[in-house]
């Protein structure tokens, strides 16, 4: 999996690229954590067609992290099948996930 | 119950003309009795009447004697006639008087009786005898002229007797009254003569009459009637032929009657023979046609298949004892499989045997190692070859070979095959003429890729031409959607599916066509052995990624395949990496995907105490949410420890949205 960290003032993107199992999740963990202050933090989901209950894990852990600094956190561009996964999990309520 | 005991028509007819005959006779002698009565009446009257002219001449004579001294002689001449005429009409007493009424009295004139016995009972009456007596009204009314003549009854003497009087008068307007006295002693013993001279004889010649009416009714009628029934009777309780014939006695009807009887029942005889022969001919018939049919069912192969290469079942239900359809599958080594399906033209024995023939040529043909195509050419030019009663056969033939996951088929004119997985599809290349009728013709054959989880379903017209009650074809539609509908998660196979359905539809109407149905499954199986490391996850990814199977299902195996595996890796020995252990992991794809993995770790169960809902509190706070995933994404489980290992097993079923 390749991460693609974009910032835009105090908003980070991070642009995910393959599957979040449970191997790739410790990058994806290693680069949130990389993320010293940010207003808003935006995961964008467009290659991602795969998560495991590994990448759920890591992605509520950047929300988590999101929350405690008062940044924005957002999943954008999500796709069909990555969409029925956070459902059925019911994370979709919890956070602002969309699939554009 | 027993029936009210009836009389037998001659007692009948004899009782009935006796009746009819005694009616007769009693209106016979009422009449007699009258015409008798009336008979003395007018004799009496006649002979009053008659004699005035006779006593005309006695009476002048008598008044001018002044009732005194009448010559003897005149006298005499009159009692002599008196006599006579008592004798001839044999009236008792004649008697000529003269009434007074101012002393209610008469006197007898003169008197004429009819025998000796009379005459002493009346000689005081004989002439100028002065009898007081009660006058009769009628007597008095005759008297004055008022009446011609009046008949009264009187008692005297001479016993209960009817006397006719009548008034004579002479010309100068002397009167003198005429009476006839008949007993009434008489008139019966007139009446009983009559009888005992007539009556009797008559009554005797009824009797008679109606006693051989009764022995001819009986003889004639009763008893060949009784005859005919007893032997009716006979016939029908012992329900065998008597051995004597019935003889027709009594009248020609009779006759008739037992010749029709000896003619009805020689022929149930020869029917009933005839039916038993042709019972025991059909019995014998339909044993050899039951042991056809064993024979014939076992020509083919078991309805079961199954291997790790593939998944075979068959199905073939008979319209008759004996039909002309054939299914049958080959393994032919090297990881090939035959499959074929045929349909001989007709039905019955004929049909049968070219089954045989054809089934046994294509056999043959097939292990020589012919593609589907060379077995359709060989056998069709072998069928053709002897085949007098041009009887064809259309097949389909195909050969799956799981080493490249490929199927080659020929097709002779037979219903269309379907491949079921990635949707439904009708296999319409290849379509080539029947068999049987046309020698050296050329055949086709069609490749196509069947990957492990898709179906190849075969079949013969007996499928689609399923009849409902309204008289409708099943066809390719509803087979169609039978096959578009099926779950192998219903517990039933594919066939047994289909089956089910067509006969849901037919609503038990009975089949007139044989029912044959063949699926081939192509299968696959993996198997690896994993270390206790996150990283070889890889390896189950690229194994279920090869699978011919839509995308989002692999998204999803995989899914559930990396749940448990990562379970295992940090559950089963704690979190360490043990360097002698492994996971065994199994993929299996036939018409589902089984996922297995085995460990030796500690006793656990994946499936143990799932929460299905908030696995997201207000802190993002998650757990068991990889066991929740992996339980939410597959059809079934199965959690088994034994020998010391964790054997966990997930299912997916091929659903409509995965085809």
């Amino acid at each position: 999996m390749t991460i693609e960290k974009k910032e835009t003032g105090k908003e980070i993107t991070l642009k995910l690229d393959g599957w979040l199992d449970a191997i790739s999740a410790e990058k994806f963990t290693e680069v949130t954590e990389e993320i010293g202050e940010a207003s808003a933090i935006i995961l964008d989901f467009e290659k991602v067609e795969y998560i495991s209950s590994a990448g759920l894990r890591q992605v509520v852990t950047c929300a988590k992290k999101a929350k405690d600094m008062n940044a924005e956190f957002s999943i954008i561009k999500v796709n069909k099948e990555v969409m029925s996964i956070f459902s059925l999990t019911g994370l979709d309520k919890k956070m602002s996930i969309c699939s554009d | 119950m027993k029936a009210k005991r009836q009389k037998s028509i001659a007692e009948k007819a004899a009782w009935q003309v006796i009746v009819v005959l005694l009616i007769a006779m009693i209106i016979t002698y009422t009449i007699a009795f009258f015409v008798v009565f009336k008979m003395v009446f007018s004799v009496n009257n006649t002979i009053s009447l008659t004699a005035l002219d006779l006593y005309t001449d006695y009476l002048t004579e008598y008044s001018n004697n002044n009732h005194v001294s009448i010559d003897k002689n005149i006298s005499d001449k009159i009692i002599q006639y008196g006599d006579y005429i008592c004798s001839k009409y044999e009236t008792d007493y004649i008697y000529l008087y003269t009434i007074d009424e101012k002393s209610s009295s008469i006197t007898y004139v003169a008197t004429s009786v009819l025998d000796e016995k009379n005459e002493e009972n009346i000689q005081n009456h004989m002439i100028d005898r002065h009898v007081e007596c009660e006058l009769y009204p009628d007597e008095l009314a005759v008297w004055h002229g008022e009446k011609k003549s009046a008949t009264i009854t009187v008692d005297n003497n001479l016993g209960h007797e009817i006397t006719t009087i009548a008034l004579i008068r002479d010309c100068n307007g002397n009167k003198i009254m005429a009476g006839v006295e008949t007993s009434y002693d008489y008139i019966s013993g007139k009446m009983i003569k009559m009888f005992s001279l007539f009556a009797l004889p008559i009554t005797l010649v009824l009797i008679c009459i109606g006693l051989s009416i009764y022995y001819f009714m009986r003889k004639r009628i009763s008893l060949p009637a009784k005859e005919i029934s007893r032997k009716m009777q006979e016939y029908i309780t012992d329900g065998k032929q008597s051995k004597s014939k019935l003889v027709g006695k009594g009248t020609a009807e009779f006759s008739m009657i037992a010749d029709a009887f000896n003619s009805m029942s020689d022929d149930i005889k020869n029917y009933v023979e005839s039916i038993k022969r042709l019972s025991e001919e059909k019995a014998n018939r339909n044993a050899e046609f039951n042991i056809a049919a064993e024979i014939q069912r076992g020509f083919l192969s078991a309805p079961e298949f199954e291997n790790e290469a593939c998944s075979i079942k068959a199905m073939m239900v008979p319209a008759k004892e004996i039909g002309g359809d054939l299914y049958d599958y080959i393994p032919l080594g090297n990881g090939r499989y035959l499959v074929v399906v045929a349909d001989v033209s007709g039905k019955g024995v004929s049909a049968a045997l070219f089954m045989s023939m054809a089934l046994t040529l294509i056999r043959q043909f097939a292990k020589m190692g012919l593609a589907p195509n060379e077995i359709m050419e060989k056998t069709n030019n072998a069928l053709s070859e002897n085949n007098s009663r041009m009887l064809f056969v259309t097949a389909f033939i195909g050969i799956y070979d799981c080493n490249d996951n490929s199927f080659t088929y020929s097709n002779a004119g037979h219903n269309l095959p379907y491949k079921i997985g990635g949707g439904l599809k009708a296999l319409d290349n290849s379509h080539g003429v029947l068999m049987g009728l046309f020698a050296n013709e050329a055949f086709s054959s069609e490749r196509i890729t069947l990957n492990p989880g898709e179906t190849i379903f075969l079949y013969t017209d007996g499928v689609t031409e399923t009849l409902n009650k309204e008289k409708n074809f099943w066809g390719v539609d509803g087979l169609e959607e039978a096959l578009r509908s099926y779950k192998p998660s219903c517990g039933a196979s594919l066939v047994e599916y289909v089956y089910d359905k067509a006969t849901e539809f037919s609503e038990n109407v009975c089949r007139h066509d044989d029912m044959t149905m063949l699926s081939l499954t192509a299968k696959s199986n993996v198997d690896l052995e994993l270390d206790f490391d996150i990283h070889e996850f890889e390896k189950i990814k690229s194994e279920i990624l090869k699978l011919a199977v839509p995308h989002p299902m692999k998204l999803n195996l995989c899914l559930v395949a990396e749940e448990i595996f990562i379970n295992i890796c940090s559950y089963a020995f704690d979190g360490k990496s043990p360097e002698n252990e492994k996971i065994g992991f199994s993929l299996a794809v036939s018409d589902h995907v089984e996922i297995r993995f085995t460990d030796n770790g500690q006793k656990f169960n994946p499936f143990d105490k799932i929460e299905v809902t908030d696995y997201c509190d207000e802190d993002f706070q998650v757990g068991g949410l990889g066991r929740f995933l992996s339980s939410s994404l597959t059809d079934d489980r199965k959690y088994q420890y034994s020998d010391g290992k964790n054997i966990v097993t997930l299912f997916k079923y091929f659903e409509e949205e995965n085809i």
